[in-house]
């Protein structure tokens, strides 16, 4: 694809996390290997600069509240601040649970699964509160907006905790089943998650309904919402399926299924956050760029053979795509100015 | 290409030997590197990295299977592990002592990131020799356990006689004909044993042979006399009025001589008995005796034989149980020689039990896919595994199949070649009616 720098590197271990930090100039890959590697994106010719953390393996890495660092969780029961360039340190330990599900807030809020509890931190990395007993091991979390109310999925639902500083009973949303990774439509009407079933589950908070979607070809590692708010897209397929959630009402109307059709499936998803379009990335290590225009363009950034792609993400300007792979190749893709708005423009039609 | 990592899965009641196979398996010369999930906290006693501590969560799967139950702890933590994989070569699970492998099994079934990166190598069931009796009496936990297994180790067998051993051991085979079964003392079975057992990989199930089970025999005991022209055999009221005895000469007074002479007199107990009443003569031959026990407190048989020698004597029911015993013609107690006990554990009607079906010919692939899921839809919750190697019609490769519950899982296997294409199924369930299990394959037989 013409209008983009596209660099890779081989760091030999499953990438196991990867995210921008908050003031979007450093990019970091976790990986199987117990190292995180942070990039500096405005480098012309950008380097890979290794910390190594632990023997075991990073099993999660989010953009930490304040730029530019990043938290990562791993199975050594520890959860480590990673600074891109002052250096890392221990934020937390548990002794009998992984720290594998990590969200931050800008508002200086962390909260980390700890087992059938959430442990909630502040900027200073101390305790502020406990949040549990979960009906099983936490499986996903994610802030609202103001980072006031914090969604918990488990088995049979999710639970909304309010963050006011007295504990009380969450809000239990409840559906049979094992719910994994969970979001907020970016109104907030709505928290989704995807299932054990290869479903994806929907609550709508205004109108008090649920319903499922699917089931999918295969269990949904991911979903991401749209620039805009309007769509739903997920993983689990063999094209990127994109629920319309625009008119606000459940059940949304069928999916539009966008990329290519192949046999191998959609393992990551991850809409742009400033233009109409989404980077998706196949199970044969294939990767796409797809306006979700109404007559969608496609264009290939990576073909295959390779390995499944295991994480995926896009700067907050949107114009540095980020991707890995469970062999541990990485890379960093940077578009020029308006090379992505022209790809989200086409295809819009008359 | 990146290898799957085989998983055994350990499972065995409270006080069976887990953690003692399991710390011999961890410390023992293998070259492999092990991860272990464990379920019962802080049991191992080595010094091992890569231990994980597990709470069982059992989830049940919303895809209207209704027995369908996964470890979501096990697809969480062997998701975490796969991003570690080049650091160990194997993994096992210990499962509770009170757990159904059931949900273990399925795991393998049903998530895909866990069948993309992990292969059920098979489930390893540890039996205390002396208390598997007890356990199998009253848990259900206890006999899905021994249901589920490849391989049966039967430990502490240095705590119990050996009738008492192949007693278990005939139990065990009635409900899981296909697992192997090894005895070992300290639970110490051969690594080869346990690992790279292959029980769930249809790429190696090139041949189905249930284990045979031993026949039940119409009789409860033998044992070995030296008749010299007559003895007496004395018998008191006994559970039965009657009972059934035959007479046959023997080799040697050992119990490899009576089980043998057993196969020989087994079919004579079908036989109209010629009844006897008190006095009578018990003669050698293929006559079955039947000993009148009633209207009176003692009874007394004649066992007389034309040629004095070595003679095998069994009967319907333990001599014990008439209060029975044997003297000469001269009125001198004559000790047994040797005895054997046959079917010790008939009175056992587990309700788990192994159907093996075998049929020659060729099969309609569509009427057994639909006599399968039919089978599976309404027994699935019963029929704890399945296996299959079957001849479709117009194959020529061989179709091998298996199930856990309601799952099924299938693949094309070797070509048939010149062999002679046949069928063996085998069920393990509970509540299994052969004849209709029978009939349902027949039905499916190309014509």
């Amino acid at each position: 694809m013409n209008g983009c720098r596209l660099d890779r590197w081989a760091v030999d271990a499953p990438l196991t996390g990867i995210c921008v930090e908050r003031g979007g100039r450093y990019a970091a890959f976790a990986a199987g290997d117990g190292c995180v590697r942070i990039v500096d994106l405005r480098e012309g010719e950008p380097a890979l600069t290794t910390r190594s953390l632990t023997r075991g393996a990073i099993l999660a890495l989010v953009a930490d509240c304040r730029e530019p660092a990043f938290i990562c969780g791993a199975d050594n029961g520890a959860v480590y601040r990673v600074h891109a360039l002052e250096g890392s340190r221990e934020l937390a330990r548990f002794t009998r649970a992984w720290p594998d599900q990590l969200v931050t807030h800008p508002c200086g809020l962390r909260a980390i699964s700890e087992g059938l509890q959430v442990r909630v931190l502040d900027a200073g990395g101390q305790t502020v509160t406990g949040l549990g007993n979960h009906p099983s091991t936490v499986a996903g979390l994610a802030f609202d907006s103001s980072g006031r109310r914090l969604a918990v999925s488990h088995y049979n639902g999710v639970s909304l905790w309010t963050l006011d500083g007295r504990s009380g009973e969450p809000q239990r949303l409840h559906h049979r089943g094992s719910h994994l990774d969970l979001s907020w439509s970016s109104d907030e009407r709505f928290v989704v998650t995807a299932t054990q079933e290869r479903t994806i589950h929907a609550w709508d908070l205004v109108a008090g309904q649920d319903v499922s979607l699917g089931p999918c070809m295969s269990k949904v590692k991911s979903i991401s919402w749209s620039a805009d708010g309007d769509w739903l897209l997920a993983s689990g397929t063999d094209t990127v399926s994109c629920w319309p959630f625009s008119t606000g009402r459940l059940p949304p109307a069928a999916p539009r299924m966008l990329g290519r059709y192949s046999e191998h499936l959609v393992a990551r998803v991850c809409a742009n956050p400033r233009y109409a379009l989404t980077a998706a990335g196949y199970n044969d290590g294939g990767l796409d760029l797809v306006s979700l225009a109404p007559r969608p363009q496609r264009h290939a950034l990576a073909s295959a053979p390779g390995r499944p792609v295991t994480g995926l993400a896009w700067s907050p300007d949107g114009n540095c795509l980020l991707g890995g792979d469970s062999d541990g190749r990485v890379f960093v893709c940077r578009f020029e100015t308006d090379v992505l708005a022209r790809l989200a423009w086409t295809g819009r039609g008359s | 290409m990146t290898q799957t990592i085989p998983v055994t899965v350990l499972t065995g009641f409270l006080g069976s030997g887990k953690t003692t196979l399991l710390n011999r398996i961890l410390t023992e010369n293998h070259g492999q590197r092990i991860a272990v999930i464990e379920n019962e906290f802080g049991e191992i006693g080595v010094d091992q990295d890569l231990v994980i501590n597990a709470d069982e969560e059992i989830f049940e799967m919303n895809n209207g299977c209704i027995c369908c139950t996964v470890r979501g702890d096990l697809i969480r933590i062997l998701g975490n592990l796969a991003k570690r994989r080049d650091k160990f070569d194997r993994i096992l699970v210990e499962t509770t002592g009170l757990a159904d492998p059931g949900p273990v099994a399925q795991t393998f079934f049903v998530d895909d990131d866990t069948k993309d990166s992990f292969d059920l190598d098979g489930v390893i069931t540890l039996v205390d020799a002396k208390h598997a009796g007890l356990h199998l009496d009253d848990s259900e936990e206890a006999m899905a356990q021994i249901a589920f297994a490849d391989v049966l180790l039967i430990n502490k067998t240095d705590l119990v006689d050996a009738d008492e051993l192949d007693g278990l051991e005939r139990r065990l085979r009635a409900m899981n004909a296909m697992a192997r079964i090894e005895r070992v003392r300290m639970a110490d079975a051969p690594m080869e044993q346990v690992l790279d057992v292959g029980g769930f990989d249809l790429r190696r199930a090139l041949d189905i042979k249930p284990g045979f089970l031993e026949p039940e025999y119409p009789f409860e005991w033998g044992g070995v006399l030296h008749i010299d022209g007559t003895a007496r055999f004395r018998l008191q009221n006994g559970p039965d009025p009657a009972m059934s005895a035959v007479l046959e000469p023997i080799d040697a007074a050992t119990p490899e001589a009576l089980t043998e002479t057993a196969e020989r007199v087994f079919t004579r107990f079908s036989a109209p008995d010629s009844m006897l009443k008190p006095g009578g003569a018990i003669r050698p031959g293929e006559t079955c005796w039947t000993l009148e026990l009633t209207g009176a407190e003692h009874y007394e048989y004649v066992l007389e034989v034309e040629r004095p020698g070595l003679y095998a004597l069994f009967t319907e029911h333990m001599p014990e149980e008439f209060e029975a015993g044997f003297c000469d013609a001269a009125g001198a107690t004559l000790n047994v020689a040797a005895e054997h006990v046959f079917n010790p554990e008939h009175t056992h009607d587990d309700t788990v039990q192994s159907v093996a079906l075998e049929l020659d010919g060729e099969i309609e692939e569509f009427a057994l896919s639909a006599w399968l899921s039919r089978l599976l839809q309404t027994q699935g919750p019963d029929i704890f595994r399945l296996k299959g190697i079957v001849a479709i019609k117009g194959e020529d490769r061989r179709f091998v199949f298996q199930g856990v519950h309601m799952l099924f899982d299938s693949q094309a296997g070797a070509p048939w070649g010149d062999e002679r294409r046949s069928n063996r199924l085998v069920f393990i369930g509970r509540n299994l009616d052969e004849a209709a299990l029978e009939q349902g394959l027949r039905d499916c037989q190309a014509r």
